[in-house]
């Protein structure tokens, strides 16, 4: 059996009364960017600072390299942190920030020069060395804590919202910079964030975390294709939950019959269920079969490039349809007919709550 | 804001109180040292500063004692003030309290009560035979170490607060970061936060090194003559000899010598973190000194390692660092507690053990019109200071932000040069101008008189905590659109409200604890506590000094704790 | 911790109200014309129980006392130079007296209270046209009787410190200091005057390093010698009066007593000099001088007081009989003559 770089078992955290992170399991391979994706609350900060060393555990091990680090302090664990703030060390230029770790670990000083020139010019901020951390931009700050965070090779790289407090253009790019240094790196890196876009362009795997536990590990497209519960389903991408009874394999929606290619996931016969159909893979059709969905049209936004309807089900619930622009229009109060193929139908499981 | 005239504006009030009440009187004093009886100039006076080489002996012994003072105080007061800052809100009350316990009373009490300790027959010596550690008592007192110990003491207190104003505004996340990146929390603290606190360190070493080389009272009762420090000289001019042109020269010969200091002291150090220019052209040396300071550091983490000590970790319980402030706070509360006992005793003398146990001076106090009558003015003079100081200095401190290059350095020296002329010189040129205003004997004397003293600790405490506030954010509020004023209101004063009570804190105490004014330009007029603590001192010596001061401390503790306790309920 | 407080609108405002009615409070001084203020050595109530309440009640004129500094010539001095009379009048030495009569165009103002009896019964010693002499101070030598066993006989034994083992203090002053070192160098106390300086520190050259404290203030004195700080101290006898009477192991050596007196003056040109003249006038009394002797220790100046005075105090006044067979008589004039230099070349030597 293959060791993992980063070994997560039956990680807990409690407050006294107040648990902040239900025992938790997780595994990241080499080389591999994990996100921990979640609301406020959820327990991904506090599961990354039990990874870094930043707060005791209250159970479980957390193995590195198959070496248990639980009780290392944070200083030995070799783990690069990049924080939300970045706690650049204003009394340092962006030379001296990013040779600290060097330093601390005794480098020479040829050496530390060295790493900190690739590191910086891999960030491209090799000429801004000798400033100070205040005259750079926030963009910028940002860049100078990760080439900090990498400098010394650390086995592994956290990351808590890096980006959270950059606006919407400067995430975009400093989004695909990282993913791009990810695949140069080739860095094991986990990193934090609540926003799904993020987490959907940088993950190899996303650990969708939700009232202190994971809610489900998968890859960004998995995590979109089969989210487990309603919660996921929610949480990442646009959604339609349709809420429906399991008749002969199939889900009974109002007078329409919903076919899924996924019955294994489906309760006994006869039970409510709800399933999943994502706004883009709902389809038109001219001709309605039994294998349809009936509405009104109720709103149409014209974005251009795509067009979103909103729906009123004859089934009671209201439907959100995205289809590329340019097709015939659609105007409202048109009653139309929906198909959507049986792979996109996807059961949910009740959310643990 | 940004305007030269609106800029003046700030700086007028401050201008006004040093104008009138510092600058013209001691300008008319120090004057004084070249002229003759005829009115002509004449360097006369300035001559005599060589011979024998006595008063450049004295003037040297002063630096040296003041720099160990200054040395002692930094380094005693630094744990205390990081337990301070880091505390949790609940705990912080509590460590303030205990801290600044030493500040709620005089330090001339606390001066004699150092006597009693170190005495042949104090306590310390008792217990250094009863233990065998020694075989007889020792000969503590009367010593350079008896002197320093008793400043030292003395000034402490005031090295905490400034540091802690500093300290506060450190980010904690950065020692966890620096953490991540492989440093070990020894290594951490010293090479980040102890340089990120530097510039409180700089504020307080600066604070204490002045002010130490006014003292007067702490040599001429704990040392021997070795230890006479030149403002006791300039007392004899001025007292004794009545020599005013001899007693400017040696107060020429004190402001020259700290002002020369100033100048190594920057150099060395960097003033110019603490007068809020760029820190940039100073990078050189302070890089060079961040070296020395990391690797010391390092040494420390290897040491802790090997002794399994637990390192200062913001936040955490870290043991090592509370016991360290803990006996800071015996260092500093060791007189005061001392004293309750004492305030008990019957006899006539404040000496150790105390006996015949008793309320006689208690009632003595209580029952005595001219003691409650100065304790109320004390409160009230030591009010309306740290309103009229407060007024004074934010206006100025915020003025001061704004200004660059020479322009700052000359405004920072105008401030704090109250610092740099004893007290007692102060009030002596100030009984001058309060003769032609009819201000002697006067509430409002004593209040100008506190402020002028005060004022130097309340700027540099407003201008360290300012230098660490994050000027964008009052770009923010502006850009939000807020007035200068409204910024000032609602944005700037409440994040710096931390800074601005240590400042007032400042003010109220120096002022309750202020003499000279009271002595030399009142006339015995208006008694002020210290004035009769002063009197009681020189008098008598009696257990009465030791009530008065438990007192005033449980005085000031109930409001302390009051406070706090309204602030918890709301 | 500080930023705790935050003082409220309210009180902020009660508080500058109170501010302002006590600014605005006249000066209760300057108001009240039939009031004198008299800078007094603060020793106890002694100054009221022997005069002001008594003064008051017979005349209607309030006496406010006021405990000065030590010698407060520089301060009597900017009082009367920028004509602000904080004080009315003063006690001090008869040295200071004649200094402030001498120096410029004068200090004081002239008594002019020559019909009076009390003027009459003062002896001429302790009289001069600015002063009245309220009472002798002795300079002594005080010593602890626990731990020194052979009592000193005179100022040789005091710098003797082979024969006399001990801690000692003295007075950071050249008054008194210089006359105990040529004393005890074996000058002949009526040849004392005028001082041989450089014969005197060349004596306190030899015994520098056996003097532990300087003392400058007189409560400091009785506290070196009352916590067993030191052995020997010189100083004022109503200073080591008080430590004996507290009960402490000390005995005086009253030999060679130096004699000084205290007394009366009125500052030059004060509006209230006239009410002065009467507060004199009636302090210059035997019974009064009588109380206060009793609670000061100090000598009264009019012989017929010694006599209202119960034996046992008056045998540790200076000016009984026993007491001043040996005593020496500071000479006051040598002094105005010579203490600016004389205090200049002592500090020299004594931080040197």
């Amino acid at each position: 059996m293959t060791t993992f770089k980063l070994d997560i078992r039956d990680v807990t955290k409690r407050y006294g009364e107040a648990v902040a992170l239900l025992p938790t399991n997780l595994q990241v391979a080499q080389g591999e960017f994990l996100t921990l994706l979640g609301p406020s609350g959820s327990g991904k900060t506090t599961l990354l600072m039990m990874i870094a060393g930043l707060t005791e555990t209250s159970g479980g091990q957390i193995l590195l390299d198959g070496r248990d680090i639980t009780q290392t302090p944070a200083y030995r664990r070799d783990i690069g942190v990049v924080f939300q703030n970045y706690s650049l060390f204003p009394h340092l230029s962006v030379f001296e920030n990013v040779a600290f770790p060097l330093r601390m670990r005794k480098c020479a000083e040829g050496q530390v020069k060295a790493a900190v020139q690739r590191s910086l010019d891999m960030v491209r901020l090799g000429h801004l060395a000798q400033r100070l951390p205040r005259e750079l931009s926030g963009g910028q700050q940002q860049r100078v804590a990760f080439a900090r965070a990498i400098v010394f090779d650390p086995q592994l790289v956290l990351m808590d919202e890096p980006l959270g407090a950059l606006d919407k253009k400067l995430r975009d790019e400093l989004k695909l910079e990282i993913r791009k240094l990810h695949g140069e790196l080739k860095k094991t890196i986990v990193y934090v964030t609540h926003d799904q876009d993020e987490a959907m362009l940088l993950s190899d795997r996303v650990c969708l975390m939700n009232e202190a536990r994971v809610e489900q590990i998968a890859p960004p497209v998995a995590l979109y294709e089969r989210p487990r519960t309603r919660f996921a389903a929610g949480f990442v991408g646009e959604s339609n939950l349709i809420q429906g009874t399991v008749r002969g394999g199939a889900i009974a929606v109002g007078q329409g019959m919903l076919s899924t290619a996924h019955a294994d996931l489906l309760p006994v016969e006869g039970r409510p269920v709800t399933v999943l159909v994502r706004p883009e893979r709902l389809r038109i059709v001219a001709v309605p079969d039994a294998a349809a969905l009936r509405g009104r049209v109720v709103d149409v936004i014209d974005l251009g490039a795509v067009r979103r309807l909103t729906i009123a089900g004859e089934h009671g619930d209201t439907l959100t349809m995205t289809m590329l622009g340019g097709d015939q229009p659609v105007s409202p109060g048109a009653t139309i007919a929906l198909a959507v193929a049986a792979n996109d139908v996807v059961p949910l499981a009740e959310d643990a709550s | 804001m940004k305007t030269a005239s609106s800029r003046f504006l700030l700086f007028a009030p401050a201008a006004l109180l040093l104008g009138l009440f510092f600058a013209a009187p001691i300008a008319n004093f120090l004057t004084q040292g070249f002229v003759d009886g005829t009115g002509s100039l004449t360097l006369e006076h300035a001559q005599r500063i060589w011979e024998a080489g006595t008063y450049t002996q004295v003037m040297l012994a002063s630096v040296k004692i003041s720099l160990w003072v200054t040395l002692l105080s930094v380094i005693v007061g630094y744990p205390a003030a990081y337990v301070l800052a880091n505390a949790d809100p609940k705990r912080k009350s509590t460590w303030a309290l205990l801290i600044l316990l030493p500040f709620w009373s005089s330090f001339l009490v606390r001066t004699f009560a150092w006597i009693v300790i170190l005495g042949r027959q104090g306590p310390l010596n008792a217990g250094l035979v009863a233990s065998g550690v020694s075989e007889r008592p020792l000969d503590l007192l009367y010593g350079w170490a008896a002197v320093v110990i008793g400043m030292t003491n003395v000034l402490v207190p005031f090295a905490i607060l400034t540091m802690v104003g500093v300290m506060e505004r450190i980010d904690r996340g950065l020692m966890v970061a620096a953490g991540t990146l492989g440093a070990r929390p020894v290594q951490a603290f010293f090479r980040i936060y102890l340089s990120l606190s530097m510039p409180g360190v700089t504020a307080a070493a600066l604070l204490v090194f002045i002010t130490a080389l006014g003292f007067f009272m702490a040599p001429a009762l704990l040392g021997s003559a070795r230890e006479t420090m030149i403002t006791q000289l300039v007392i004899q001019q001025v007292t004794e000899l009545v020599n005013w042109p001899f007693a400017a020269i040696l107060c020429l010969l004190l402001l020259g010598t700290a002002l020369v200091l100033f100048v190594v002291f920057d150099k060395m150090v960097g003033l110019s973190t603490l007068s809020g220019q760029a820190d940039r052209h100073s990078a050189g040396a302070s890089a060079a000194s961040r070296r020395i300071v990391g690797a010391l550091g390092d040494m420390l983490a290897g040491l802790a390692e090997i002794l399994r000590l637990s390192p200062p970790t913001p936040g955490r319980g870290a043991w090592s660092t509370h016991w360290l402030a803990v006996l800071v706070i015996l260092f500093l509360i060791v007189p005061l507690v001392l004293l309750v006992p004492i305030s008990f005793s019957g006899r006539e003398f404040l000496s150790w053990p105390p006996s015949d146990v008793g309320l006689r001076w208690y009632e003595e106090i209580l029952s005595s019109p001219a003691w409650l009558d100065a304790a109320w003015r004390s409160f009230a003079v030591a009010f309306l200071t740290t309103l009229l100081c407060l007024a004074v200095a934010v206006p100025a401190a915020f003025a001061f932000q704004r200004l660059k290059g020479a322009g700052a350095s000359a405004a920072f020296a105008a401030m704090i040069a109250p610092l740099l002329v004893p007290r007692m010189v102060i009030a002596v040129a100030l009984f001058y101008v309060y003769a032609r205003l009819g201000l002697v004997g006067t509430v409002a004397g004593l209040v100008i008189g506190h402020a002028v003293i005060a004022l130097p600790y309340v700027f540099i405490a407003i201008i360290a905590v300012l230098k660490t506030y994050d000027r964008r954010l009052d770009l923010a509020a502006a850009s939000l659109g807020a007035s200068a004023f409204a910024t000032a209101r609602h944005v700037t004063l409440p994040l710096i409200a931390g800074g601005i009570a240590s400042a007032a804190l400042f003010a109220f105490v120096i002022s309750l604890d202020e003499l000279n004014v009271a002595l030399f330009a009142s006339g015995g007029m208006q008694s002020t506590l210290p004035k009769l603590m002063w009197d009681e001192a020189t008098l008598r010596f009696s257990p009465l000094l030791a009530a008065v001061s438990t007192l005033v401390l449980l005085a000031m503790s109930a409001v302390v704790l009051l406070a706090a306790r309204l602030r918890s309920a709301s | 911790m500080a930023n705790d407080r935050r003082p409220d609108r309210r009180t902020l405002i009660a508080g500058a109200s109170a501010a302002i009615s006590t600014l605005a409070m006249p000066s209760i001084v300057r108001s009240q014309a039939r009031r004198i203020v008299v800078r007094d050595l603060g020793i106890g109530t002694s100054f009221n129980d022997a005069y002001g309440r008594e003064f008051t009640k017979q005349t209607g004129i309030e006496v406010l006392a006021i405990t000065g500094a030590n010698d407060p010539l520089g301060q009597i001095k900017q009082m009367v130079d920028s004509r602000t009379y904080t004080w009315d009048m003063s006690i001090v030495t008869r040295q200071i007296a004649n200094q402030l009569a001498s120096d410029g165009a004068g200090y004081l103002e002239p008594l002019k209270i020559e019909d009076s009896p009390g003027w009459q019964a003062l002896p001429e010693a302790f009289r001069s046209p600015v002063y009245a002499g309220n009472d002798v101070v002795a300079t002594v030598l005080g010593y602890r009787t626990d731990r020194v066993k052979t009592p000193p006989r005179n100022w040789v034994d005091f710098l003797d410190v082979a024969k006399f083992p001990g801690r000692r203090a003295m007075r950071r002053s050249p008054v008194d200091t210089v006359e105990q070192a040529l004393l005890a160098d074996g000058v002949d106390p009526g040849k004392l005057y005028p001082l041989d300086f450089d014969r005197a520190f060349k004596r306190l050259d030899g015994v520098k390093k056996d003097v532990a404290a300087w003392w400058t203030s007189g409560a400091q004195s009785t506290q070196l010698l009352q916590s067993g700080e030191v052995d020997f101290c010189p100083s004022w006898n109503g200073r080591i009066q008080a430590a004996i009477n507290a009960g402490e192991p000390i005995a005086i050596m009253w030999n060679q007593a130096l004699w000084q007196s205290e007394g009366w003056v009125i500052l030059k040109g004060g509006p209230k000099a006239d009410l002065c003249r009467e507060f004199i006038k009636f302090a210059l009394a035997p019974e009064r001088q009588a109380i206060f002797s009793k609670a000061t220790g100090y000598g009264p100046t009019i012989q017929a007081a010694l006599e209202k005075i119960e034996p046992a105090v008056a045998r540790t006044l200076p000016t009984f009989d026993a007491n001043r067979t040996g005593a020496i008589t500071v000479d006051v004039d040598f002094w105005t003559s010579s203490r600016d230099a004389a205090t200049d070349r002592f500090t020299k030597w004594v931080v040197g």
